[in-house]
């Protein structure tokens, strides 16, 4: 395989369930070209047949049309489930940056994130996000089976002595 | 057949017709003796009214019998019943002669037995006045002992009571010297013991109080984290909270998160 046909998934999804569900988009549109429509290979004008008869998003649609004409390529009707399995099984050996936050971002919001994490951490890591909104603002990562607490919670704790001298100076000048 | 067997006799000589002849008387005679055989059965049948007579005549003989036996068994059934009859009669009266006696001896019992009662009823009638007399005496006696060991205990008891005014009187001073002594060391005491429990409510009150206010200001500070994380989790806006994670995340570079290997 390829390495540039794994990049052409890979690229602009950042997160590890988005890459699944973007290779099950592949999927359906090339077998939808092979077994259906018994075309010799993909092309624009079927896209757009396959994306109104399916009723493909905007979105989706637009990722699919965004693949170059090299990707395509590489499929043919008795190669395709093997290069899709191979594009799953590279896709699995990523490394996964586990991200939990106070707040559920958008797509933009989670791009930004990636973008910063395949330029500063890893060139193919993905990114898996949960949420939690005890934590308030900041996040805990899980980066290769460690955990780090980057929260505001967290940043409270450290600050929980200072905090508690200040309430009981507070309270004695009070009750003086 | 028979015609050719003689005329193969007649054919024969002498001897022949001899040995024919005694044939001839051979079996007349079978004939006769068969015939007599029969006879006799005849005979037999015609003899056996004899035979009834004589079942006749031992049938009678066995009746006659039974008649004696029971003519007898009457004659003594009479004899045993007048014989019962004569013994019974016998034992009544002598049943009636042994109740006649024992009738005369109760009566005597009972007349022996009156003048017996008669007699001791007089003696206990005497003995009962007697008794009265005595017991009367004895009553008397016992009361007048009574009133005087009466007016015994009496005097002892004015004595006795005289006696323990005058050392009641003799110890009040020390009494109430003891009393105020007493009343004295249990005040000291009280006072005392009241300090001490004043002492220890006091610093148990103190205690307390900074036990919690202690706990008063950790409920604060867990109040005002969880507000600000409250407020900081839903007052930012998601390019804010983006902007913050984005930070935590070149913090933990800058720390060596991300070299981590495993």
């Amino acid at each position: 395989m390829n390495d540039s046909l794994l990049a052409s998934v890979v690229t602009q999804t950042y997160l590890r369930t988005d890459v699944t569900y973007r290779l099950g988009l592949v999927r359906a549109y090339l077998e939808w070209v092979f077994f259906t429509e018994h075309a010799a290979g993909p092309s624009a004008a079927l896209l757009e047949k396959h994306s109104t008869e399916a009723r493909v998003s905007v979105i989706d649609s637009g990722f699919l049309r965004g693949l170059p004409e090299s990707f395509w390529k590489a499929f043919g009707p008795e190669t395709l489930y093997t290069e899709l399995d191979t594009l799953a099984e590279a896709v699995a050996t990523f490394p996964t940056l586990r991200m939990t936050v106070g707040i559920a971002f958008l797509h933009s919001q989670t791009e930004a994130i990636g973008a910063w994490a395949r330029r500063a951490v890893h060139p193919q890591v993905l990114l898996e996000f949960e949420t939690d909104r005890e934590l308030g603002a900041g996040c805990q990562i899980v980066w290769r089976d460690h955990v780090h607490d980057y929260t505001f919670a967290r940043a409270l704790q450290g600050k929980r002595e200072a905090l508690m001298a200040r309430v009981q100076a507070t309270a004695g000048a009070q009750s003086v | 057949m028979l015609h050719s067997f003689f005329a193969s006799f007649a054919s024969l000589p002498f001897a022949g017709v001899a040995f024919f002849g005694l044939a001839t008387f051979l079996l007349i005679l079978a004939v006769l003796i068969g015939f007599v055989i029969q006879l006799n059965a005849r005979l037999r049948l015609l003899t056996a009214p004899g035979y009834d007579r004589i079942v006749k005549d031992a049938e009678a003989r066995a009746e006659a019998l039974i008649a004696e036996a029971r003519a007898q068994s009457v004659t003594l059934r009479t004899q045993a019943e007048t014989a019962a009859t004569a013994i019974t009669v016998s034992r009544k009266e002598e049943s009636e002669r042994l109740q006649k006696a024992e009738e005369q001896r109760l009566e005597t019992l009972t007349t022996q037995a009156a003048a017996l009662l008669t007699k001791h009823s007089d003696a206990v009638a005497k003995l009962s006045e007697s008794l009265e007399a005595a017991m009367q005496k004895q009553t008397e006696a016992a009361s007048a002992s009574v009133v005087s060991e009466a007016a015994d205990i009496t005097k002892a008891l004015q004595g006795e009571a005289g006696a323990l005014h005058k050392i009641i009187e003799d110890m009040r001073p020390q009494f109430e010297a003891s009393y105020a002594a007493l009343a004295k060391e249990l005040q000291a005491s009280l006072a005392k013991e009241l300090e001490t429990d004043v002492r220890a409510a006091r610093e148990a009150v103190a205690a307390y109080r900074t036990a919690r206010m202690t706990a008063l200001n950790a409920e604060i500070v867990s109040l005002v984290e969880e507000t600000a994380r409250l407020a900081f989790g839903q007052a930012l806006s998601l390019e804010t909270h983006r902007d913050i994670v984005l930070a935590a995340l070149e913090q933990a570079r800058r720390e060596g998160v991300f070299t981590t290997r495993a």
